[in-house]
């Protein structure tokens, strides 16, 4: 059944202003106030840190092995930090800083295909209200505008292009779209030329806000204020222009990180959060991995496990452990049953996710498959009951919090669903 | 059919209207009905000269005046030099041009362009054809007439299969035929009676979908076509939360129930389908016509509502109905009686959207000004007695920085002089010049939505606010250039001249005396470096949201 | 190799005879060199093993011992061993033709994790072994000893090769980086790196290695794989590298196949000189091809295998085996049997009798 949704609807009903100056306004921030470091945001200013492996992480080859069963491939199992929890040998890192993290093990979810499970995930798959929701990333940035950072709510460290992707807010309005540095390149046209000073560029920028203070005479404020907010936020994003140059970062993370592509933009991504971006996510494609499925995992996950520890021990040592989220998800798991290509098909039916930071109860294996992986032991969750656990970890009361699509009042996540108790600390 | 007794009682409204004398024009009972239902609230001005010239020239040529368009038009001291400009635009070539754009990116969302379709807009518009006519030469293919080919893209455009995981979307077209062309998103009807409007029922739904499930794309023409399946039997279907197996023929969206006409076995074509010359057959039960012609039909109230409430959106930055796609019983419009007497008038007019257009651009309420009355600046936007801003689209705004640069002048200048007896209008600039060619795709890239969403808001984005800032092609449309703005006030030594003639070109109006004050005052500050000094007020007036607005 | 006589040969055809379903997944398949015994190495890190002195098969028990999948096999030239390795790291020497055969010796931890690759020398006493742990060991196949740990490989050591006299190994990685090691000093003689026999993509390397092996009195290496173009859904087009042993520089490639055929996953050389070989790609796909390589393409091809994974060629010359996949073996969530168990897939062992078309 296709999505409920009327664009016109929408748009129409959504003010410009609303839509443009929300965030920045209810922050009582100046855009163009310079990025906060750690130490200086508020304890409380949450964040959230989204790794992304879509096409779909094998759940057996990482964080629920059932090593030497019919289903369990070739790898082993090692022991981790965590008394009595084993995880695949592809992470071994991980597993020393397993006590860091918390897993679920038991996750269903609905949806076998990646076109529609991918939005369904990353929507947290709320109850169908005729509206087009927000990704995590748009949502949050709805939920908590951006931190004094002034930075822009939502970056999307990502392979291939970049730009500034509306489509992911839904009936949010463009304005909480994500900015996707593709390959960790800053956005286009960021730089700007050198026949331009500073000096000019300032000039002209008051050149123009004169006129459009001239325009506003006797005019509504949103017009003018929304083309004030959004050159404010490009000279934002000029003023940290390395920030949003992953080649900038010194070579010691980049081997700490490892040298994949993931390395790189999950420490680019690291260094956002630290700047003060609210909510990143990180995108690594290619784990759709029908054919060739264990060399394929063999050769990705240490990539993984390298990334992920490295955030670990930054998190820990900056002290940002208390206030950032990090989740790590796929839209599925994958099939415990090998096909002829020696690969694994799509698998909402079972899988496991990974998380860790502010909110979480660290340590924590939350749920059980059965002995071969094909069914959830214990009770399974799905992806709606995780969001409302995200929300609450960053302080959001999911159960109240609410949307408005005009004058409509929408549940922020499935209203049929409540945290995962056990995994908030 | 609950679509058709809302209907029934927007008829009977509209016996007990008003009692305006039927032979005033239309823009005048319009005026009348605005002020009637805004009583005791004072309306803002009358639009000043340049203000009502610079907002007819984006509505009706998609771009703004030049400098000397402009100031004839101040100079022209004729009583009524507004109606004359209003028809010599009409007249223009810049108008199909306009009605082109503005109907692809209405018609088609930004899904892609057809160069057949573009002509066929083109030439639908050159020619003045009726809306009605339009729509039928949209949904029936007519693959005879060359100019007309194009049309079928509308739904070819729709039934394209975006790769192996996303099938061809019959319910996406389906709904957006409801949506553009009726005014109704029958969406949320798809699989169950609409929640909330009691007027969306499935079947109207599935009724429409099922005539488009009997479409298929030609691939025997090179133009985009459709052709009809053989339509025998209802179509199946139900609701998911009552669990009953229901049937429906084709409905038209405000209009009736088409019974399907079945033919003996051998009889049921007009023309066989040919396997050798892999032609189509042309059945003789064909629902895509009864679809074409019942809603095109006088009687079909919906069809006239839909693209009233469109031009006046067009117009006056606001619809009636609001979302434009949402015309139902629990919907109103802000002025019923309005909607329904322009409904009626652009039906009594064989549906003529240029006569249209110049009703509403004749106006009073058009041609207010968008200036809030110093007495109420918290007039509601929705009563039509203050005028709206509209988004500058795409297009809009590439021509218009092709005139306000001077970059336009400066490549007519430069043609040859064998070319120079040739009119050069603004689309055979782009056709000659590949660097305006990319500047355009450019422009389009940065300032249109994406595909599929319509483009109703101002949507000012980071993207192109760096792009106005950083881009050496924009950047270099204000350098001096010989023949361009930058080059003229360069070369314009008295600077109270200079600060007027940027002003008259950039936004189409004088400067007052305080804004020419300071402007003098700037560049006398910055003698030494004038010239970077007047690229930096050019640029910040292409950046402002006066430039980038229609207000 | 190249003798021209061959090409009587080419009129050969493998006929299939019989088709033994079974319940499990294998890896690899072998007849023993007495001909008596068919073994198939599985995903539940048994090594299954028939009897086939009669024409229909007859299971007998499982050798038990090995723990993750048991994957490569190999026999001592005298034909009373039985070799065998595992994703563990296992290594295990069987008296094979026991009833209920025991190990001669093994070693769970011959390597850290997976035994990618397994060969024996000529004469029988080196048993070579190449894995996950980057490293290549040489064992005495009569005791298990070490006798030589070779380092240097920077990724998974998916290949190894002994030289007929025993002296020197070839072993290649998952970066298509092949070394020559002298046996005696322990030394890396030559290195190169064959760049077709790697592909990077979105964070995933693809090796297009499966195996080495000398040919023609060590004159020769051949190296079976594929030349890898895609990540994910893993793409490759199936191919045989011939390779100078001393240089060990490519000095002819022959593909089989486009892109979708994915990789060479097994090959066996017929006592008549020529070489049979399965390729496997996409869900459903799957070749057996009878090639020699005095020619560019091969002289037989059966097109109607489910993703085949090895093959094995008795030594009366005539029985061939290749253990392929059930059909419909990919399918996104839960397949389920009537009762509701989750299905898995399992491995057909097909047989056929290689015959002369013309007589």
């Amino acid at each position: 059944m296709a999505e409920c949704q009327s664009w016109e609807h929408e748009l129409s009903r959504r003010s410009v202003l609303a839509g443009l100056l929300g965030g920045a306004v209810a922050g009582g921030l100046s855009p163009l106030s310079p990025p906060a470091f750690a130490e200086e945001l508020k304890q409380n200013d949450k964040q959230i840190l989204l790794l992304w492996l879509d096409g779909g992480m094998s759940q057996l080859e990482s964080w629920d092995p059932k090593p030497n069963t019919r289903f369990g491939g070739p790898f082993r199992s090692i022991p981790t930090s965590i008394p009595g929890v084993h995880i695949s040998e592809l992470m071994p890192l991980s597993a020393q800083r397993m006590h860091h993290l918390a897993v679920v093990r038991s996750m269903k979810t609905e949806d076998p295909n990646h076109s529609s499970g991918v939005p369904k995930i990353l929507r947290g798959h709320p109850a169908n209200r005729g509206v087009v929701y927000p990704y995590f990333g748009s949502a949050v940035a709805k939920l908590m505008g951006p931190t004094e950072s002034g930075l822009p709510p939502y970056v999307w460290v990502k392979p291939g292009n970049g730009g500034f992707i509306s489509t992911h807010a839904g009936f949010l309005g463009p304005k909480y779209g994500a900015l996707a540095l593709g390959n960790g390149k800053p956005p286009e046209n960021l730089v700007r030329p050198e026949q331009i000073t500073d000096e000019a560029d300032l000039e002209r920028q008051e050149l123009r806000e004169l006129f459009n203070r001239r325009y506003a005479e006797r005019r509504r404020a949103e017009f003018s204020e929304a083309n004030s907010y959004v050159y404010d936020l490009a000279r934002t994003l000029m003023k940290n222009q390395d920030l949003f140059d992953a080649d900038k970062l010194p070579e010691k993370d980049h081997e700490r990180y490892g040298k994949s592509e993931f390395g790189r933009h999950t420490l680019h991504a690291c260094r956002l959060i630290e700047a003060g971006v609210r909510f990143v996510q990180v995108t690594s494609y290619g784990w759709d991995t029908h054919g060739d499925n264990f060399n394929a995992h063999a050769s990705r996950m240490p990539k993984v496990d390298r990334a992920l520890s490295a955030l670990i021990d930054d998190l820990n040592e900056r002290g940002l452990m208390d206030r950032v989220l990090v989740v790590m998800m796929a839209e599925f798991g994958r099939t415990p049953r090998i096909n002829g290509s020696v690969g694994r098909d799509h698998w909402p039916n079972a899988w496991s996710l990974a998380m860790t930071g502010c909110g979480i109860k660290r340590g924590t294996i939350v749920g059980e498959t059965n002995a071969e992986g094909t069914d959830n032991a214990t009770e399974p969750y799905d992806i709606g009951s995780l969001f409302h656990t995200w929300y609450s970890a960053v302080g959001i009361e999911s159960a109240h919090a609410e949307f408005y699509n005009g004058t409509q009042p929408l549940p922020i996540a499935h209203d049929k669903m409540k945290p995962v108790a056990e995994l908030l600390s | 059919m609950l679509l058709r007794a809302f209907l029934i009682a927007n008829l009977l409204s509209l016996c007990l209207a008003s009692d305006i004398p039927a032979e005033e024009p239309l823009h005048a009972r319009i005026d009348q009905l605005i002020l009637a239902a805004g009583e005791g609230t004072t309306p803002a001005d009358s639009s000043g000269e340049s203000e009502f010239f610079r907002r007819l020239m984006l509505d009706l040529s998609g771009r703004i005046p030049t400098r000397e368009e402009t100031v004839a038009f101040l100079a022209d001291e004729s009583a009524d030099k507004r109606a004359q400009a209003i028809d010599r635009m009409l007249a223009s070539s810049d108008y199909p041009r306009r009605m082109q754009e503005l109907f692809h990116v209405i018609l088609m969302e930004r899904r892609g362009d057809d160069e057949n379709w573009l002509r066929f807009l083109r030439a639908a518009f050159e020619e003045n054809l009726p809306w009605d006519r339009i729509v039928r030469t949209i949904l029936i293919p007519e693959p005879d007439d060359e100019k007309f080919q194009g049309a079928g893209y509308f739904l070819t455009g729709r039934l394209i299969s975006e790769g192996a995981m996303a099938p061809v979307d019959v319910p996406g077209l389906t709904r957006d035929v409801g949506r553009l062309l009726a005014g109704v998103d029958l969406q949320c009807a798809q699989c169950h009676d609409h929640l909330e409007y009691e007027d969306y029922k499935q079947q109207d739904f599935q009724g429409l979908l099922m005539i488009f499930e009997n479409v298929e794309t030609r691939r025997d023409v090179k133009f985009p076509a459709v052709t009809e399946k053989l339509m025998t039997s209802p179509q199946q279907f139900q609701s998911v939360f009552v669990q009953e197996p229901r049937t429906t023929e084709p409905v038209v969206p405000g209009g009736e129930i088409i019974p399907i006409a079945t033919f003996p076995a051998g009889e049921e074509y007009l023309v066989p389908p040919d396997k050798k010359q892999r032609t189509p057959g042309v059945p003789k039960f064909s629902p895509l016509k009864a679809l074409a012609n019942g809603l095109t039909s006088a009687e079909n109230e919906l069809f006239a509502r839909n693209i009233a409430n469109r031009m006046w959106f067009v117009m006056m930055g606001r619809g009636l109905i609001e979302p434009l796609d949402l015309n139902h019983s629990q919907n109103p419009a802000s002025h019923p009686e309005l909607l329904d007497l322009l409904a009626r008038e652009l039906t009594a007019h064989q549906f003529d959207l240029k006569w249209f257009l110049r009703e509403l651009a004749l106006s009073e309420t058009y041609q207010r000004s968008s200036r809030l009355p110093e007495s109420d600046s918290q007039i509601d936007p929705r009563s039509f007695l203050v005028a709206q801003e509209k988004r500058l689209s795409a297009e809009q705004l590439f021509w218009s920085t092709l005139i306000a640069t001077g970059e336009a002048e400066r490549l007519r200048a430069g043609t040859k002089p064998e070319q120079a007896h040739e009119p050069h209008s603004l689309e055979q600039l782009v056709e000659r010049h590949a660097s305006l060619k990319s500047l355009k795709k450019e422009f389009l890239k940065t300032f249109a939505n994406p595909p599929q969403e319509p483009e109703i808001t101002f949507e000012p984005s980071v993207k192109a606010a760096l792009y106005l800032m950083h881009d050496k092609q924009v950047l270099e449309l204000l350098e001096s250039r010989e023949g361009n703005l930058a080059q003229r006030l360069n070369a314009q030594q008295d600077n109270r001249k200079l600060v007027e003639d940027l002003f008259l070109t950039v936004f189409s109006r004088m400067p007052e005396e305080a804004e020419l004050q300071q402007t003098v005052a700037y560049l006398e500050s910055h003698q030494s470096q004038r010239a970077e000094a007047i690229g930096q007020l050019a640029w910040a007036m292409l950046a402002s949201t006066e430039f980038c607005v229609n207000h | 190799m190249f003798d021209e006589t061959l090409t009587a040969k080419r009129t050969i055809e493998p006929k299939p005879t019989r088709t033994v379903e079974l319940d499990r997944q294998l890896r690899r398949v072998r007849f023993s060199p007495c001909g008596k015994f068919l073994f198939g190495t599985g995903h539940g890190g048994e090594i299954n093993r028939w009897d086939v002195t009669e024409d229909e098969p007859r299971e007998l028990p499982q050798l038990k011992g090995h723990r993750g999948w048991a994957d490569a096999l190999a026999f001592s030239r005298d034909g009373q061993t039985l070799f065998s390795v595992d994703s563990w790291g296992g290594l295990i020497a069987w008296k094979y033709a026991e009833e209920n055969a025991q190990p001669l010796w093994q070693n769970s931890e011959a390597h850290d994790g997976w035994i990618r690759s397994l060969n024996l020398s000529d004469d029988g006493t080196l048993v070579v072994t190449g894995g996950r742990d980057r490293v290549v060991r040489v064992w005495s196949a009569t005791t298990g000893k070490l006798l030589h740990e070779l380092k240097g490989h920077e990724q998974e050591v998916y290949a190894v090769a002994v030289s007929t006299e025993g002296s020197s190994v070839v072993s290649g990685d998952w970066l298509g980086h092949l070394i020559r090691w002298d046996l005696s000093t322990g030394d890396r003689v030559t290195e190169t790196r064959l760049e077709s026999l790697h592909y990077y993509e979105r964070d995933q390397d693809v090796t297009g290695l499966q195996s080495l092996m000398f040919l023609d009195e060590g004159t020769r290496l051949l190296c079976a794989g594929s030349e890898p173009t895609k990540t994910g859904n893993v793409f490759g087009v199936p191919c045989l590298r011939l390779l100078n042993p001393e240089s060990l520089e490519e000095t002819k490639v022959w593909k089989f196949g486009v892109e979708k055929d994915g990789f060479l996953y097994d090959i066996a050389r017929h006592s008549d000189g020529y070489y049979l070989f399965v390729t496997g790609g996409t869900p459903g796909a799957g070749m057996l091809q009878l090639f020699d390589p005095a020619d560019d393409k091969p002289f037989f091809i059966d097109t109607k295998l489910s993703n085949p994974h090895s093959v094995a060629i008795h030594p009366d010359g005539r029985r061939v085996v290749v253990s392929a996949t059930n059909r419909n073996s990919q399918g996104n969530g839960a397949v389920r049997d009537k009762e509701g168990n989750y299905l898995g897939n399992s491995s057909p062992l097909h047989f056929f009798d290689l015959t002369d078309k013309t007589g």
